[in-house]
């Protein structure tokens, strides 16, 4: 089951979808993540779809993709999601 | 006549900040933010160099990419708006944790905490909020309490910001914190304002907004004393009537909801700011950012004068200065002579600071929920 880390936040800005740690220093610019449509997605689908299977099937839905190209896109974003520590796996 | 809103801006600069200001509240006329656009690289090199000072260049990127018109401004301002549009709207989400941060440790200890100025803009409007560049989190606990909560936050790990001092005695708020972790700093005030009125008393009254980011419902003032707040503080305080930021904030609190204006005059009085919280609402509505009633406005030969200046919001006070605008806003004889005193380096010598003073409980001497 993916989780995601309730220290990162996303926010809205002018379309562009950014991805903040909120326990470090605001003005570090560095820490923080842009994402785009796919990954803006996938962050919010994090919270009710719970493993990339469920994920990979809600991106293939909705931008129209083959199931195993999405599953695909999905671990790769996942496990980049993981190793900044936005979300954790139980 | 018809009503022309820049008749008070002269300033191409200080145009546009109030083109952006207006087009964020959704009431510029169609083409009034691209008539506003610098015309050159030389005049985007001085809008840039002043921008951000009025806090409008995270709204600036927004109301750009709304309008479609990003093909008229250099690439380079435009890689700049964004990292500034990014930046602040990064601060924000931290500063929104660290007020959840406040309200988790005092909270539970039976402190009544109330989100106000930014902090309350943002449980209130977080998509405004995230275009409004701000410096810290400010938190209201009413009266002596907020010692007891200040030295309650330093025992969990918050720290002062710097070493206390008697500027601090005579302002309305403790000490500064620095929250652990993210480094955002927390003022807990006493009262809302600077004000020589005692103005120890909780809001008038407040709701509890409930947020995603937040574990537990944020108290905020009565929308119509976060407006008296916002005011009073740009005329009573260090800013200034014309400072656009402030003037921002008052106009987006009162296209919130129905505003009661008599509540706002009855609450700018109690503190003896009327007419300081009349000259910033006269600028809401010279500005035509919301509708603002003659009750609570200065006359229409004093708004017949009304010039908004950009040094306003720019250029440092001097201790006269800083005396002269807070006389300037206040209400009462005496209080010009004890606002006077109150700016004076010395007068915050003489008597103890509060954050100092030991209270003889440790306990808050209030009521969990009261009031809700």
């Amino acid at each position: 089951m993916l989780k995601p880390n309730p220290d990162f936040v996303s926010r809205e800005v002018a379309g562009e979808m950014i991805l903040v740690p909120v326990t470090h220093q605001a003005a570090d610019l560095e820490s923080l993540f842009t994402l785009n449509q796919v990954g803006a997605f996938i962050w919010a689908a994090l919270e009710e779809a719970g493993s990339e299977e469920q994920l990979g099937r809600a991106v293939a839905a909705e931008f129209e993709v083959a199931q195993e190209q999405a599953l695909a896109d999905v671990r790769e974003f996942v496990a980049q999601l993981e190793e900044i520590g936005a979300v954790t796996r139980t | 006549m018809s009503f022309d809103p820049y008749r008070v801006v002269s300033d191409p600069t200080a145009r546009l900040a109030v083109a952006v200001i207006r087009e964020t509240l959704g009431v510029a006329a169609e083409g009034e933010l691209g008539h506003a656009l610098p015309r050159d690289a030389h005049a985007w090199a001085d809008a840039m160099a002043r921008l951000p000072r009025a806090g409008v260049t995270p709204a600036l990127h927004t109301t750009l990419a709304a309008r479609e018109l990003q093909a008229q401004v250099p690439l380079q301002v435009l890689e700049r708006l964004r990292r500034m549009a990014i930046a602040a709207a990064a601060a924000e989400a931290v500063r929104f944790s660290a007020l959840g941060g406040v309200l988790e440790t005092l909270e539970p200890s039976g402190f009544e905490v109330f989100a106000i100025k930014g902090a309350a803009l943002s449980v209130l409007m977080p998509a405004y909020a995230q275009l409004r560049p701000a410096a810290d989190v400010d938190v209201w606990v009413p009266g002596r309490a907020a010692n007891d909560a200040n030295r309650l936050l330093q025992e969990r790990g918050y720290k002062l910001r710097d070493a206390e001092s008697a500027e601090d005695a005579r302002k309305c708020h403790c000490p500064p914190l620095v929250s652990p972790g993210d480094g955002t700093v927390i003022e807990v005030h006493r009262r809302p304002w600077l004000s020589p009125h005692q103005a120890d008393a909780p809001p008038c009254a407040h709701t509890r907004v409930h947020h995603e980011q937040l574990n537990r419902p944020a108290r905020v003032p009565a929308t119509e004393q976060l407006i008296v707040i916002q005011a009073a503080h740009a005329a009573v305080g260090d800013t200034a009537p014309g400072n656009l930021r402030t003037i921002w904030d008052v106009a987006a609190l009162a296209r919130l909801g129905r505003t009661d204006w008599a509540l706002v005059a009855e609450l700018a009085a109690r503190i003896g700011s009327l007419r300081g919280v009349k000259a910033v609402l006269s600028r809401v509505a010279l500005l035509g950012l919301a509708e603002v009633p003659a009750q609570v406005r200065i006359s229409p030969r004093a708004e017949a004068r009304v010039r908004l200046t950009w040094a306003d919001n720019s250029r440092p006070r001097s201790t006269i200065s800083r005396i002269w605008r807070r006389c300037a806003a206040l209400d009462g004889p005496t209080d010009w002579l004890r606002t006077g005193l109150l700016a004076l380096p010395l007068a915050g010598r003489r008597s103890p600071a509060p954050a100092r003073r030991r209270t003889a409980s440790s306990q808050p001497a209030h009521t969990p929920g009261k009031g809700e």
